[in-house]
């Protein structure tokens, strides 16, 4: 049975042990913080995506957190993570949180007379990376989970002597914990009451933590903080259907290991104290076992990490990722690089609303759309959310983040009412997140609200990370309060609807038919509604549109167009106006060439995907891509 | 050994002499620089400083919290003093002694210390018409003074009501997530949360409602898909569940009954214009609460069937009812928008009613919307029972989201009314009175047309409305930034009595005073509208 708690970071008292436990922790710290910088990138995710936890400066914003248990981890932890806007920040930051949970966990293990075991210490990296990977939202989770090992690291070290002291001790982490970090006190406590059973025993700490996992949540939901008993137990802990995004059951695997280890080291011990072997001699042995073999034990947690980091990084979903980062760049290259070859089932709507961004600013909408996979809803992501509650909720959960990529593509179009609202949802659902505080006051700006902007825009100012340019830009308003010389502001209201007009929910083409009637030259609309168009198959309102090609302003008209117009010329068996344009031999050509395979190959997609694949030929009688042909 | 104690107690005595005479020190030199700048000469030609928010020229209650500001004027360093000083009418040419407070910053925003703004206040309060004045001086590059015209502020005999009770969110689309009933101090800038709904399974909280500006009677809607639609009622600080919404709520002055709306409430959204909400009532109509039989009941003037009512409010002897009222414009209750909804405009009418016998007469209208060819909403009677505020926009029954909203009184002795010229070109909605009928609280986009802030307003006995005047802030720049909007203030003489935890423990509570709705629509839309029409579901947190 080991004597009272023994907090000896990092090292095992032995000569070799000395060195070699820091350095195998420092080597095991650099890798990892190697694999986020290199593998994971946080930074690219981090102002895409609304996961990450927001962080203000100002007053306002800290008093929403101080008011219940368990904000100031979600505080701390937005304050931490503004480090991945930068390439290494998110790295050193990821890594230096899970060293220190690894470091908690060493001291655990000496405190609970497991020094032969120490290499355990690193299974939270391990189990952890599969979190690491999947980024968004669980970070303030780790926050959380180092606060409550933090807070035993706390109480091993100070909680030495009697039982009155030790029972004040936890009192005070306890109540300090149980405000900063909320429900994760709970496992402090259970830790607590774990050793103190465990390592002496004390039973009346004991009692007293685990009576304190009932009473001090009970006493704040109930005279303290205005929440709600279920969250007064479970704010900050990773349980399904908490504020985070993604499975969070990696992380609660995290707390479930250091409770087995806890509990599995109190029972080895009392095991080794029944047959009358002292656990110092147990000890001992294995420190001499230990350095027998001290690269094997090193070298199986490494692999084991790296089977780890293979086994559940989930490359595809990164290139997802990818995607969105790049669209929030305007790198449209970039987007259709990542895009590019995307499985099916990662080639979400978003992915293909993107990319058919991306496809009309680099001006190849008409002439390359089919050259990906695409779907009627790919144009712009569907914005109903369905009649029943249940259908709602389905919806709400598959579109967590949507409302937060929804936005942009509106107001590019010009329907800035539509981008507002959008807006005002994802403000409502992540709360503002700087990339919503910018297109707010974006929209505000195109319509002419210098007033409402200048709100966003000051809120904005307190984020450490978009200070200098918002104060540049609120500068600027001083001057020129409605921008007019900003460039995508004039792009914006220049295509903006004067009008109301009542569209139904996700009727694209009316939407720029609308666009259209109000600003007749609005080259997107006009490409978006014929892409709606072509993507519905409907070649007949397609043919009726040509003739906006001169308005619109064409030199030439696009492949698409060419080939969609002589489908409707052969399915009508008349000429369509095509408004002065001709339709090029190649074109011609193809078209000649792919009548002849349909027939020759019995309409076999798969044997005409690779020729006809990117064509709207293709896309017609097949109703799909030919990316999306299934080999 | 003794030397060396004489020398500590001598360096002790030294530090200690240091530490209270440097901040008199400080104190002195500030004041002498104060002295020098305010005798600066005057910006040419001679105007006021610009402020923010704007509290120039305005009534001011005499237990109002410090009317902290922000110089908009470029300057490196900023003196205000703020004095006070009886009225050249009140026949007081000068009082010798009177309180100072005088700032010297660096920083353009001026916060006055809430203890010595209490004591000026009180002591200009011994005076008959007391005005305060502000006097600002502004240090430019060149480190050269300008003085500016002094901001005068007229202090109030009549205090208004020390508390008022918002609703705060974000600005509300189809989501929420957090909602707060707040209760804010006046005359200070103590805030308390009477109900959060991160304890309350997210729930929407609408509208609170109080009976003659006391908390003894008061009740908030709860809407839910975890603890469904109640209403909490709070009873002589005791909190009950009421297992039906209420809508819009007027308590009696008897305390005895409770009017409601039961609204079937439609969003929808505009594609181009300032505002992009809009709601409608597809259907709505009147009923009441009776205490004394813990029943639900209607009458058919309050809830006719061809009609739509709602926005019920006391006379506050307790023997009429007011509410507005439309004829449906539509024939098809179940599209989205309806047909002509920017047609549908409220009658403001009024119903006698006897509490004793619970019998209802027969319904009048008071100014009809054909007069003023605008749609009347909000009806609120002064406590003394002399003026009815309203508001009237172009259509509908939502003023909130009506940039051209704006604030009428109507004078119930001549039965004469008017716009009030502190409307704004933006959207004025929500006002309340507080009890001694000498000031008005409402909800206006004045500042930025987006989010709604909280106003503040004398009225004199004549009835005339004052310039308006934002509820102060301890952070003078907090509105610049804030994100939320403040809704329904509430006017109240006490605070409210039931501790956040009792109404969440009461919301969460499966014990509620089962009540049938006597008020029924037709089925719900079956076509047309989706989900996204649906108003407001909750978000996720």
């Amino acid at each position: 049975m080991p004597a009272g708690p023994q907090v000896i970071p990092m090292a095992d008292g032995t000569k070799s042990g000395s060195w070699w436990v820091p350095a195998r922790f420092a080597v095991c710290l650099v890798l990892l913080c190697l694999y986020v910088r290199y593998r994971v990138e946080p930074h690219i995710g981090f102002p895409t995506h609304p996961g990450f936890p927001n962080f203000y400066t100002n007053t306002a914003f800290l008093r929403e957190f101080v008011s219940y248990p368990g904000g100031l981890a979600t505080y701390v932890s937005g304050f931490l993570l503004q480090a991945c806007s930068w390439a290494w920040g998110g790295p050193l930051v990821i890594t230096a949180i899970v060293g220190l949970i690894c470091w908690c966990t060493d001291v655990l293990i000496v405190a609970m007379g497991g020094s032969r075991v120490r290499g355990l210490a690193f299974v939270p990296a391990i189990v952890l990376i599969p979190s690491i990977n999947a980024v968004f939202g669980q970070l303030a989770l780790f926050v959380t989970l180092l606060a409550a090992l933090l807070g035993l690291v706390f109480y091993l070290g100070l909680a030495a002597g009697g039982e009155g002291r030790r029972i004040a001790v936890f009192a005070a982490v306890g109540a300090l914990l149980y405000y900063v970090a909320g429900g994760a006190f709970l496992f402090f406590g259970l830790l607590a009451a774990l050793f103190e059973l465990f390592t002496k025993p004390r039973r009346l700490p004991a009692l007293v933590c685990l009576l304190s996992l009932e009473a001090v949540p009970y006493v704040a939901a109930t005279y303290l903080f205005t929440v709600s008993l279920a969250d007064a137990y479970a704010e900050g802990l990773p349980l399904p259907g908490r504020a985070t995004m993604g499975p969070v059951y990696w992380v609660a695997a995290c707390y479930g290991f250091l409770l087995a280890l806890t509990l599995g080291l109190g029972l080895w011990g009392l095991a080794a104290a029944r047959k009358g072997r002292p656990a110092e001699r147990k000890g001992g042995r294995a420190t001499r076992r230990r350095r027998d073999r001290p690269l094997v034990g090193s070298l199986a947690l490494l692999v084991l990490g790296v089977l780890a980091a293979l086994a559940t990084f989930d490359a595809n979903a990164h290139r997802v990722i990818r995607v969105d980062y790049f669209t929030w760049r305007e790198d449209w290259e970039g987007v259709l690089r990542e895009a590019r070859g995307l499985p099916p089932q990662y080639y979400t709507e978003v992915v293909n609303q993107h990319v058919n961004l991306a496809l009309y600013e680099t001006g190849r909408l008409g002439d390359e759309m089919f050259a990906y996979p695409q779907r009627p809803t790919g144009l712009m992501l569907d914005s109903d959310l369905g009649r029943t509650v249940g259908e709602q909720t389905a919806k709400m959960g598959l579109r967590t983040d949507l409302w937060f990529q929804l936005g942009d593509l509106d107001l590019r179009l010009g329907l800035a009412n539509e981008s507002e609202h959008e807006a005002h949802e994802a403000l409502a659902m992540h709360g503002p997140h700087p990339e919503v505080l910018k297109r707010l006051a974006l929209v505000n700006l195109a319509k002419g609200q210098p007033d409402a902007a200048r709100v966003f825009l000051n809120a904005l100012r307190y984020s450490p990370l978009h200070r200098t340019r918002t104060e540049a830009v609120l500068r600027r308003m001083a001057t020129d309060p409605y921008l007019r010389d900003d460039a995508f502001l004039n792009r914006v209201r220049s295509a903006m609807l004067t009008r109301d007009h009542p569209f139904p929910h996700n009727a694209l083409d009316q939407r720029c038919l609308g666009l259209l009637q109000d600003h007749p030259q609005n080259r997107m609309a006009f490409e978006y509604l014929m892409a709606w168009y072509l993507l519905n198959r409907d070649l007949a309102a397609f043919a009726r549109q040509l003739p906006r090609l001169k308005t619109v302003g064409y030199r030439t008209m696009p492949c698409h167009y060419q080939q969609a117009v002589l489908l409707y010329e052969k399915e009508t068996t008349r000429a369509s106006d095509r408004a002065g344009y001709s339709i090029s031999p190649d074109v011609l050509q193809e078209f000649a060439d792919f009548i002849q395979a349909l027939q020759a190959t019995d309409s076999d997609a798969a044997a005409l995907a690779e020729r006809f694949g990117d064509t709207y030929l293709f896309y017609y009688v097949f109703g799909i891509t030919g990316a999306m042909v299934q080999p | 050994m003794r030397d060396r104690w004489v020398v500590l107690s001598l360096a002790v005595a030294a530090v200690l002499a240091l530490a209270i005479a440097a901040p008199v020190g400080v104190r002195i030199l500030r004041w002498r620089e104060l002295g020098r700048v305010l005798h600066a000469p005057r910006v040419k030609p001679s105007r006021p400083p610009r402020i923010s928010p704007d509290y120039t020229g305005l009534v001011i209650p005499p237990n109002i919290a410090p009317l902290n500001f922000a110089v908009l004027e470029r300057g490196s360093r900023y003196c205000v003093n703020l004095r006070w000083m009886p009225r050249p009418s009140a026949g007081f040419i000068d009082v010798a002694g009177r309180a100072e407070i005088g700032i010297m910053s660096d920083s353009p925003a001026v916060r006055f210390p809430l203890r010595r703004w209490r004591a000026l206040l009180r002591e200009a309060q011994l005076y008959p018409s007391p005005m305060l004045t502000i006097d600002v001086a502004v240090r430019d590059d060149e480190g050269k003074w300008h003085r500016y015209a002094p901001i005068d502020l007229e202090v109030a005999e009549e205090p208004i009501d020390p508390y008022l009770v918002n609703r705060i969110i974000r600005p509300l689309y189809n989501y929420w997530t957090n909602i707060e009933i707040r209760q804010r101090c006046l005359e200070s800038f103590e805030e308390r949360t009477v109900v959060h709904n991160r304890a309350t399974a997210n729930a929407c909280l609408n509208c609170h409602s109080f009976r003659q500006n006391h908390t003894d009677r008061m009740t908030l809607g709860v809407r839910s898909g975890r603890v469904g639609s109640a209403t909490v009622m709070v009873r002589d600080g005791r909190a009950e569940k009421i297992g039906t919404k209420f809508g819009y709520t007027a308590w009696h002055p008897s305390g005895l009954v409770a009017a409601y709306s039961v609204n079937e409430v439609r969003q929808f959204f505009h594609t181009a214009g300032g505002e992009v909400r809009d709601v409608v009532d597809l259907d709505s109509g009147l009923a009441y609460y009776d205490l004394r039989t813990q029943t639900a009941k209607t009458a058919p003037a309050i809830n006719a069937e061809d009609r739509l009512e709602t926005y019920p409010t006391w006379s506050p002897d307790g023997k009429w009812l007011y509410f507005c009222s439309a004829a449906f414009p539509w024939q098809n209750r179940h599209k989205l928008p309806p047909d002509n909804y920017d047609r549908c405009r409220y009658d403001l009418r009024r119903v006698s009613y006897d509490v004793a016998s619970d019998r209802w007469g027969e319904a009048e209208t008071v100014p009809s919307s054909a007069e003023l060819g605008k749609s009347l909403l909000l009806p609120r009677i002064s406590p003394d029972g002399r003026f009815l505020l309203f508001c009237a926009c172009d259509y509908g029954c939502f003023p909130i989201y009506q940039p051209n909203s704006d604030l009428y009184m109507l004078d119930l002795k001549t039965g004469r009314y008017s716009r009030l010229d502190i409307s704004s070109p933006r959207s004025e909605s929500w006002h309340s009175w507080s009890s001694n009928s000498c000031w008005i609280a409402f909800s206006s986009k004045r500042r930025d047309g987006l989010f709604t802030r909280t106003y503040l307003a004398y009225v004199d006995p004549s009835g005339r409305v004052h310039k308006p005047f934002v509820v102060p802030q301890e952070d003078p720049t907090f509105y610049d930034s804030c994100l939320d909007t403040y809704t329904v203030p509430e006017l109240i003489a006490e605070p409210v009595p039931v501790r956040s935890q009792r109404l969440v423990n009461v919301i969460a509570s499966p014990q509620e005073v089962k009540v049938e709705s006597p008020v029924t629509f037709g089925a719900p839309p079956t076509s047309g509208a989706t989900a996204s029409d649906s108003p407001w579901m909750p978000g996720r947190r």
